[in-house]
């Protein structure tokens, strides 16, 4: 019964699309967005790094966002 | 598009026990009762398969996750400690904890001091919202056992970051837990979210309005972070800076859904990879996401097994659909493994609530914050 409802789950999620993300005015496809989300970082980051020195070296890094939960203070990457 | 790399190991979560003292209403875990404690064969395979194995990196992070950790004495540990050292030849490791901190003493504090072990508490803001979910097995609160070796920690000046896992009930009370943190010294804090997963099956998250709620709730505690005048660590904004600071190509780097950046070992040495919260979950088709064992070979070992290649295949194609699909890809890398098997029953979907909150509502707001901080400035 388990295995019938993990491939009646996956038959129906592949058949409905996922819900895409908001759009902002006047960006319509998804790469579009994407690119949107980017430029973004990279004038934050522009504008972080003309703020104060200490941010030009992060106390968290970006790879240890995507722990998800996991990103709970041990990474290596984590150097403080 | 896709992951195609493996490794190196730079994270081993390892289960001493899946034993926990406490009940906790959002645990995951359907294992929680069984007492079984790792094995000596299974730390020395440990150290002498894993640790030392040339597809792991050095320093490696090692996290002692439960059950509850400190439900083994501290000789067990320094035992545990000493063992993986001499069968991995000395390799650098840097031990964590996480843990609730019920029964913190001298003995403990000298063990983490000596060893420099990363300590992360779990503590959910005041007393009636931790409480109302963080219970003893006899249905009783854990705030005062918790909060007592929170202190005891502290009085030991051990530094230590706190978990706090939001639910519903957080979400309207953004300034108490503000005022909470400052108000006993916790000022390094990460949020979790109540998740959907494995033995608990349905968050208190999932629900209409619960994702406003969520922003409104970052968006007054970023508030908050930026007024106060003294340092104040959230994982969150942290993460979000870092984004920013990072070049575009490192962005969606993805440690949850690159095969053997983390392996899990469980408390009879089965091994796993990708997200550590899959490990013993019902899945016929990967092998209960069991893939060898630790007393028989390395990580490489996980590569090699069928149901390990079934994983694969099917994670790599949910990645390639939430690259088609979606516009935090490229801050994300294919979300996390766990919660769309858990939430969707198979790996090959997209979106989760894991990802509407975390990944696109709590980045949302953490940028609005500190693109308000730098037009302040």
């Amino acid at each position: 019964m388990r295995r019938l409802r993990f491939l009646l789950a996956a038959v129906l999620a592949a058949s409905v699309p996922s819900v895409a993300a908001p759009a902002p005015d006047g960006i319509s496809t998804v790469q579009d967005q994407r690119r949107a989300l980017d430029l973004r970082l990279d004038q934050l980051g522009s504008q972080l790094r003309e703020d104060t020195a200490e941010t030009t070296a992060p106390r968290r890094w970006a790879q240890w966002y995507n722990w998800g939960n996991w990103s709970n203070g041990f990474s290596n990457w984590r150097n403080w | 598009m896709t992951n195609r790399g493996t490794g190196p190991v730079r994270l081993a979560v390892l289960q001493p026990t899946p034993f926990c003292n406490l009940d906790c209403a959002y645990c995951y875990l359907p294992h929680r009762d069984d007492r079984r404690r790792m094995s000596a064969q299974v730390l020395d395979a440990i150290g002498r398969n894993l640790v030392a194995s040339p597809r792991t990196a050095e320093p490696l992070s090692i996290v002692w996750h439960g059950g509850e950790p400190m439900t083994l004495p501290p000789d067990w540990y320094e035992d545990a400690f000493a063992r993986i050292d001499r069968a991995s030849g000395g390799r650098d490791v840097r031990h964590a904890f996480q843990t609730n901190a019920i029964g913190v003493n001298d003995r403990w504090i000298d063990l983490f001091r000596r060893r420099d072990v990363r300590l992360g508490v779990s503590i959910d803001g005041p007393r009636d919202l931790h409480d109302a979910h963080r219970r003893t097995r006899r249905g009783r609160g854990s705030f005062d056992l918790s909060m007592r070796g929170a202190a005891r920690l502290a009085e030991a000046r051990l530094p230590f970051h706190l978990i706090s896992v939001l639910t519903a009930d957080s979400l309207s009370r953004p300034d108490e837990m503000f005022d909470f943190y400052v108000a006993h010294g916790f000022r390094d804090l990460c949020f979790n979210v109540e998740e959907q997963e494995d033995a608990h099956p349905h968050s208190s998250l999932d629900g209409a309005g619960m994702e406003a709620a969520y922003r409104r709730f970052l968006d007054r505690f970023f508030a908050r972070i930026a007024a106060e005048n003294a340092p104040f660590a959230c994982r969150e904004l942290d993460a979000a800076r870092a984004l920013a600071l990072s070049p575009p190509d490192a962005r969606r780097a993805n440690p949850q859904t690159r095969p053997l950046e983390i392996v899990t070992v469980a408390v009879d040495g089965a091994m796993s990879t990708y997200s550590p919260e899959l490990i013993g979950a019902a899945a016929p088709d990967y092998d209960d996401f069991r893939f060898g064992n630790v007393c028989e070979g390395g990580p490489e070992t996980i590569l090699d097994t069928p149901a390990f290649q079934r994983l694969r295949a099917d994670v790599d194609a949910g990645i390639a659909a939430c690259a088609e699909t979606c516009a935090w890809f490229d801050v994300c890398g294919g979300g996390a493994p766990a919660n769309k098997f858990f939430e969707h029953g198979h790996m090959r979907g997209t979106e989760t609530l894991f990802c509407r909150l975390t990944r696109q509502t709590g980045l949302e707001a953490a940028l609005a914050a500190l693109e308000s901080h730098v037009r302040a400035a």
